[in-house]
């Protein structure tokens, strides 16, 4: 495969075009001519896509769309061009399972299959969800480590360090990464899991300078975590993406490529997204030599992906990477509905049995999009959990089934879904246990879910 | 051709972003002397709210939404010049200034409102993704902007919208500008804390706000 110099030199003398035009010459006609040439077609009756045609035929058009468009870098204003032929290793040589975490906690990420009953998914749980401080945050931490599902975490945020709101890029906001990660190991190991692999430590970090401060030793990450680099939409790198990248290759850190395509954006419709998602994928393991990947396709509109459009293409998306690439991922979907709204567990339950039996592992759904200061609690994340552990004993088959009676529950009033209820309103702050009004909405609504086919372990 | 059919005809070519078709009826109806002003009217701006709403039903992408927007611009460049020399104006509803905050180099949602003010008949100037605060101040005041429109995408950004309604107080400016914000993590209880003028849910909104703070 080629390495990471050789795509720096790509970066710095590729073809110089704007940006304009990368997107709206090169890219988007390129999709639709791949849609055509592989007569791709969304059915959004059944959003868990049953025709490995299909899956396949996606994976090739992304192979086509990588080769033929490459990725653009608006830093440079040039674009990083691969050849078939490097694409194709780089799918031959994707770097398979990969080992997180230490100790009790460390375990085997693995890469599985549609209908794959055996091999259970990763379960990544929490998400970059601002809270009001740094002492809500730890509750938050720690009430996640305490759910047993969870194989990883992300970590949340805060707005304010002391007294200071906090942006991206200030001083202040390079101190609240620091502060991030040490909150993040220092509540696990009060939890008892001290070994837990934190798959995002530093979600607040804009530019490599934070990623990298952040990211020194004794802080709290370890090389056994997880670095979280994102393209941006569609098919771009910057230079701080790739600076990211070039600091981790040289210290030992697992690099996840975090890609998304738009549904209604440069990619177009179901078909394009998933093609683009793809290919996400493929540039990730070429361009940041990622060692696992998350995938999180939105609707333009609602920026939510719980929409038919955006869930067919989760599913093919799932099945044309586990089919056809040796390379773990999993996908993170954006619900409207925030904490303790019926919304917010429909559309969660929706997003991961379209996810989990077409062949990917998954991280809890961020609630209210996850742009809510406060508004994600280790309840719903627990609920989320507990269906990322017992998807995978449904076929494709049958989660269709499940999925086609769920999705007329909420998407009518999607648009204007509520954002639910905050962490304070939800849990209470001293004990950092869910409030019994939380908990009793909390079992009856599993009760529902499970009454529906969801084939939870308890 | 009647009036009726060459309108309809213009109408349809923009929605089916037939950018020849579009200009060879415009030039047909400067040609027979229809009036210019008539065929914005008519049929060139609600051609525009049609593809809105093709883009916000999800039957219509951003590239076309785009594209139907260079066509609207395309046959404006045709028209403008006719308007004038019969002694009449095309004013624009407003002058806005639009940009991703410092610290966001987020671009997508920014383009698509930026668009469709443009095509709703506003004079925008775009600059860009990660502008400083005191840049939007310094260029709403060179092009004498009726509204600063503020977008963030991410939620450790949303804080610079706060710095440049900050800015503009500084600068004894407040009063003069209009402030409209947007983006994923921005709500209208954030605009209200932040005292922003306007807050758009979505690219339809914005314009609608705008709309509102410039009549």
């Amino acid at each position: 495969m080629i390495d990471f110099v050789e795509i720096c030199r790509r970066v710095a003398t590729g073809r110089l075009v704007s940006e304009e035009k990368f997107d709206r010459v090169l890219f988007y006609p390129k999709v639709k001519e791949l849609i055509q040439r592989y007569g791709i077609k969304a059915d959004l009756e059944n959003l868990v896509n049953q025709d490995d045609g299909i899956a396949d035929a996606v994976f090739h058009a992304a192979v086509d769309l990588v080769s033929e468009v490459g990725v653009y870098c608006p830093d440079s204003q040039r674009i990083i061009e691969l050849s078939r032929d490097e694409v194709l290793e780089a799918v031959r040589e994707a770097p398979g399972p990969c080992w997180f975490g230490e100790d009790k906690d460390r375990k085997l990420y693995p890469v599985r299959k549609p209908d794959s009953p055996d091999i259970p998914p990763w379960c990544h749980i929490g998400g970059g969800v601002i809270y009001e401080n740094e002492d809500i945050a730890f509750k938050v931490v720690e009430g996640i480590a305490r759910i047993s599902e969870a194989d990883s975490i992300s970590m949340p945020t805060f707005r304010r360090l002391r007294d200071m709101p906090i942006s991206t890029g200030s001083p202040a906001g390079l101190l609240t990464c620091i502060r991030s990660v040490e909150v993040a190991r220092s509540a696990l190991r009060q939890s008892g899991r001290s070994g837990m692999p934190i798959l995002n430590g530093i979600p607040g970090a804009g530019s490599a300078v934070e990623t990298i401060a952040a990211s020194c030793p004794g802080l709290g990450l370890r090389p056994s975590d997880g670095w979280i680099i994102g393209f941006l939409s569609e098919m771009k790198v910057s230079f701080d993406a790739l600076n990211k990248c070039a600091f981790l290759l040289n210290t030992g850190g697992r690099i996840g490529p975090e890609g998304g395509s738009i549904l209604g954006g440069y990619c177009g419709g179901p078909e394009g997204t998933a093609i683009t998602n793809c290919a996400y994928f493929i540039v990730g393991i070429l361009v940041m030599k990622g060692r696992f990947q998350i995938s999180f396709p939105t609707d333009i509109n609602l920026g939510c992906s719980t929409t038919r459009g955006v869930l067919w293409g989760v599913g093919v998306t799932s099945q044309a990477m586990s089919r056809n690439i040796n390379y773990p991922f999993h996908m993170l979907g954006y619900c409207m509905g925030g904490p303790m709204t019926k919304s917010y567990f429909y559309e969660d339950t929706a997003y991961l049995l379209v996810a989990i039996p077409s062949g990917a592992s998954a991280q809890s759904c961020a609630p209210a999009k996850a742009v809510v200061d406060n508004h994600m609690t280790p309840l719903e994340l627990k609920y989320s959990a507990e269906v990322i552990r017992c998807a995978h004993k449904l076929s494709r088959e049958e989660a269709n089934e499940i999925v086609k009676r769920l999705v007329p529950k909420y998407e009518d009033n999607l648009s204007s879904a509520s954002s639910g209820k905050s962490y304070q309103e939800c849990f209470d702050v001293k004990t950092g246990y869910p409030k019994k009004e939380y908990v009793d909405f909390y079992s009856e609504i599993k009760k529902e879910m499970a009454n529906m086919g969801v084939p939870f372990d308890y | 051709m009647e009036t009726e059919e060459i309108l309809a005809k213009i109408y349809d070519a923009i929605i089916e972003l037939d950018e020849a078709k579009t200009l060879e009826m415009v030039n047909m109806v400067l040609n027979e002397g229809l009036d210019a002003i008539e065929v914005i009217s008519q049929a060139m701006s609600p051609a525009m709210v049609e593809v809105g709403k093709g883009f916000e039903n999800g039957k219509m992408f951003l590239p076309e939404l785009l594209l139907s927007a260079d066509i609207y611009q395309a046959a404006m460049n045709i028209l403008q010049p006719k308007i004038l020399e019969a002694g009449g104006t095309v004013e624009a509803l407003g002058k806005v200034v639009i940009g991703t905050v410092k610290g966001d180099i987020h671009a997508i949602g920014k383009n698509l409102v930026s668009t469709m003010l443009r095509t709703a008949g506003f004079e925008v100037h775009d600059l860009g993704i990660d502008v400083p605060p005191l840049t939007f101040v310094a260029q709403a005041e060179k092009f004498q902007a009726d509204v600063i429109a503020l977008s963030a995408l991410l939620t450790t950004t949303m804080e610079s919208q706060r710095v440049v309604i900050e800015a503009l107080t500084v600068e004894g400016l407040r009063d003069r500008f209009k402030v409209i914000v947007g983006g994923a993590p921005v709500s209208r209880q954030w605009a209200e804390e932040i005292k922003a003028d306007g807050y758009g849910k979505d690219a339809v909104q914005a314009v609608e706000v705008t709309k509102q703070l410039c009549s």
